[in-house]
């Protein structure tokens, strides 16, 4: 019935410092996919055109996150050995979970992006970059996160259902 | 597209998406109060401490960023003031109570009254002092409102 306590509990400001650089280079894939928003003709040529390439990167490294545990991922590894030792102590943890949970939504987001871009639909790459773009922002910026928000109106709305 | 477009184009991005974390930010710890009186009373009373003049119930989820914060906040609170006491729920075992109570987000705590009725809602994470502000005042009223019986 309760949600137990975590001891496990992590730095909150590790996913946040991890979803930075994410947006930042989110926001390099927009910028660079604008240019040549509609896919090339070529299979060939789409799969090499830049910014399908760096979004792939982002989508592997999502795919980190949600499948290895956010403890795992390099950006935590970074944030571990160079953010944190120069921070003071965090006023509260986070459980690991929910932005396991964003990496996972994350990665579904830019994977759509990935498969619009293959099957040549213009401004798929672009608009799966900004919507996942404005998750990462938000997450960085204001510490939201958007897809534990949408959990609970999916719980809420009757769509997700308590295992029987 | 040329370079100004597409400059415009994340600059109205980045633009909408401060926008959306203000909105939130400015709903974070937003308390409620309206004192309830409905029949049936709003919570079921399994879920309501009785010996207290006041529970927080806290509903939590498995995907959630501040329950941890908030439940530290109530606990502390619960164990402090005399008559407070503290519950958690998650809100996948409870989707019907979810919806009746039109719970949108986690974490949401409910003031209620030994009587299964709402005094107050907190929706999201709230600061300690805010929480501690809308519990005395609940209880303030509470005990003005058990005197009533009295006469």
């Amino acid at each position: 019935m309760t949600t137990s306590s975590n001891p496990s509990g992590i730095d909150p400001r590790g996913p946040r410092f991890g979803a930075g650089i994410t947006a930042v280079l989110l926001l390099v894939v927009i910028g660079v996919g604008l240019t040549n928003p509609q896919p090339a003709n070529a299979l060939a040529d789409r799969v090499t055109e830049p910014a399908f390439v760096l979004l792939v990167a982002l989508g592997a490294l999502f795919a980190w996150g949600a499948f290895a545990g956010v403890k795992r991922h390099p950006y935590g590894k970074l944030f571990a050995a160079a953010v944190r030792p120069r921070l003071s102590p965090p006023a509260f943890t986070e459980a690991p979970e929910p932005p396991t949970f964003a990496q996972l939504v994350g990665f579904l987001v830019t994977a759509t992006g990935v498969l619009l871009h293959l099957i040549g639909v213009p401004y798929g790459l672009v608009g799966a970059a900004a919507a996942a773009f404005i998750a990462a922002f938000l997450n960085s910026v204001f510490g939201l996160c958007l897809g534990c928000e949408l959990y609970a109106l999916l719980v809420r709305a009757k769509v997700i259902r308590a295992k029987a | 597209m040329d370079t100004l477009a597409i400059f415009l184009t994340l600059l109205s991005l980045l633009f909408v998406a401060t926008l959306v974390g203000l909105w939130w930010k400015g709903n974070q710890g937003r308390v409620t109060r309206a004192p309830s009186h409905a029949v049936p009373p709003d919570v079921p009373l399994e879920l309501v401490d009785k010996q207290a003049l006041l529970t927080l119930l806290q509903f939590s989820g498995p995907f959630c960023s501040y329950c941890d914060a908030m439940r530290g906040i109530l606990t502390r609170l619960a164990e402090e003031l005399e008559g407070v006491s503290h519950r958690e729920v998650d809100i996948t075992d409870y989707p019907d109570l979810t919806s009746a109570l039109r719970i949108s987000q986690t974490p949401t705590t409910l003031l209620v009254t030994p009587s299964g009725h709402l005094h107050s809602r907190i929706r999201g994470a709230a600061p300690a002092a805010t929480v501690r502000e809308e519990v005395d005042h609940a209880l303030e009223y509470r005990k003005a409102h058990s005197d009533d019986y009295l006469i």
